[in-house]
């Protein structure tokens, strides 16, 4: 193997358009890894790690952007490199065709459009805020995508919101939908009458997509996933409430967020009841009687809160869903995956690109299978001593920081490679009884992420098979037919490779559970 | 408050360029920014930048 390096000075690109170059180089003929990062001191000590730092980087700035190639020769490693150069040339080319205005900064487009009204921010955290701030001052709502960025500068931004009338979505707030128009991680949704607010980016893409079937989104507002902590104070979803509140669109709403601090909880509340329009409530683990004592309605699982609103739109009253399907059917699905199940298969296996569903689905299968481990647990006691290892009934987070670290492995909804492996490993395991996943669709998710990730569950089913075990695989896929990936056609990818595919997160979770407990479940289920 | 905003977004995109590409894919109005580290990322060089700024 030989490493060789291009340093392209003060060449600033994004991370995500980077990690796609990085990927592309990174699948030709030859190449056993590579990768175009910006040279951050961070970057250059990954790089150190892998064996990768050349001379050359040693001597970049975190400005400049550099390109690194092992590969099987020397001479192919160049080849490659040239590869790089030629797609960093063709893609400013397409920008100087399609003779787009491009700003060099913030104050020079603000300048330029004076009738923006929304700064969208997605640049390293570290330097978040400082958009932020300069956003706001010029009279701009804001959405700052970017994570990393402090407590403190939190508080104060969404406090200079506040006293301007402007909303602060985020920071790490994922998606939103504004009339319409999706922002950031967002599902091409069908225009309608619900309004959404919620402290959980992919919990508001599943209420979304759900919704999206039925009376449609009038817009999603995201608050980040700090923002109903003490200290923020809930500053955004009281102000995202008042918003729909007052928009003449929206006649149904949904609150989305992990359990609030009780303080602010019930300001949310409070404000909710007093708005006048039919508000659903999903506060995941919360405490429900709150909720229903203010006459609010309460949802226990996402799909709850979508289906909920999907009625009160319809002037039907609102019921939960357990299972979608005809119940008979769902049984016998069920049996047929856990009659080939071997003695010593026993532990559901979720192995999760989005926080919010990997928390949804704990919270459903601890009260029909028991404890669940997880690198981001229900309970501290129950937090795995490695992440890289599964214990019992083991439920992953991989858009955690700790797996996302690695150099050129960004977010799972976009690069699936330590997802694959984390399968292949769990299916390795004669233990493992069920594997659990999410495949979440929409703009800046991977183009195609079942047609990635079928093959890999080919695979494990073919390892489970050789050792003489049945494993059988759930998933739910969370995205609309209208996405860039279309949900049917990823939906069938996945039936193509075995899997059992249902229509909600919060349904693969109890056909897992239903599964692992070879029926037991049904009754606690269905009653 | 945020009548406009809901009524009509007008975006200014900062930073990831594939954000900007979906909104025009979704025909919103957004105009992109090229963003780059203000003053090399030295954090330091910033907060003197930005004082100079206020003055």
């Amino acid at each position: 193997m030989a490493v060789k390096s291009l340093v392209l000075k003060n060449e600033y690109r994004d991370s995500i358009f980077l990690m796609r170059i990085s990927k592309k180089l990174e699948e030709l003929e030859g190449v056993q890894k590579a990768s175009a990062i910006m040279a951050t001191d961070a970057n250059k000590d990954l790089l150190r790690d892998a064996g990768m730092l050349t001379d050359e980087i040693k001597g970049a700035s975190s400005n400049d952007l550099m390109i690194v190639i092992d590969a099987v020769s020397s001479e192919r490693a160049g080849e490659v490199i040239s590869s790089a150069e030629g797609i960093l040339a063709e893609e400013a080319k397409k920008r100087v065709e399609e003779a787009e205005v491009i700003y060099k900064t913030l104050d020079s487009a603000i300048g330029a459009e004076a009738e923006s009204n929304l700064v969208l921010i997605s640049v390293p955290g570290e330097f978040a805020a400082r958009e932020a701030e300069r956003a706001l001052k010029a009279g701009k709502h804001v959405m700052i995508f970017s994570d990393g960025v402090s407590e403190e500068d939190e508080i104060r931004l969404k406090h200079l919101g506040k006293e301007k009338g402007l909303l602060v979505m985020g920071p790490d707030c994922g998606t939103a939908i504004i009339n319409g128009i999706g922002l950031g991680f967002a599902n091409v949704i069908k225009r309608g009458s619900v309004g959404v607010v919620a402290a959980s980016g992919t919990g508001a893409q599943e209420v979304t997509s759900l919704i999206s079937a039925g009376p449609g989104i009038s817009h999603a507002i995201g608050t980040g996933g700090r923002d109903l902590h003490d200290e923020v104070g809930g500053i955004t979803m009281l102000m995202g409430l008042k918003s729909l509140a007052d928009d003449p669109e929206t006649k149904t709403i949904v609150l989305i967020s992990k359990p609030p601090s009780p303080e602010v909880a019930k300001r949310i509340l409070k404000a909710a009841s007093e708005v006048g329009k039919p508000t659903v409530v999903n506060f995941l683990g919360g405490d429900p009687k709150i909720i229903e004592k203010i006459n609010l309605i309460l949802a226990v699982t996402l799909e709850d809160a979508a289906a909920k609103a999907i009625a009160l739109q319809r002037g039907e009253k609102p019921k939960g869903v357990t299972f979608s399907a005809d119940l008979n059917e769902v049984k016998n699905t069920a049996e047929k995956e856990y009659e080939g199940i071997g003695p010593n298969q026993r532990y559901i296996r979720g192995i999760y690109s989005g926080g919010t569903f990997c928390s949804e689905a704990m919270l459903i299968v601890r009260d029909l299978v028991g404890d669940v481990y997880s690198n981001a647990p229900l309970k501290p006691k129950l937090k795995l001593k490695d992440s890289n290892k599964s214990k019992e009934h083991t439920f992953v987070d991989m858009g955690e920081d700790e797996f996302t670290a690695e150099i050129g492995k960004p977010h799972p909804m976009i690069y699936h490679e330590l997802r694959q492996k984390r399968i292949l490993q769990d299916a390795s395991d004669p233990e493992t009884m069920v594997i659990l996943l999410d495949v979440v669709l929409g703009y800046g998710a991977h183009e195609d992420p079942a047609g990635a990730l079928a093959p890999t569950l080919r695979e494990a089913k073919k390892i489970a098979e050789k050792e003489g075990r049945y494993l059988p695989v759930v998933a739910s896929v969370c995205g609309t037919a209208q996405d860039p990936q279309n949900l049917t056609a990823q939906e069938k990818k996945l039936k193509g490779a075995g899997v059992v595919v249902m229509p909600s997160n919060a349904q693969a979770a109890r056909m897992a559970a239903l599964i692992a407990t070879k029926g037991e479940a049904w009754n606690k289920m269905v009653g | 408050m945020t009548v406009e905003l809901l009524r009509k977004p007008k975006i200014i995109n900062v930073g990831t360029r594939n954000f900007h590409d979906s909104l025009i894919a979704q025909g919103a109005d957004s105009v992109h920014v090229d963003w780059k580290p203000p003053a090399g990322g030295d954090q330091e060089m910033i907060k003197l930048l930005d004082k100079l700024d206020k003055l």
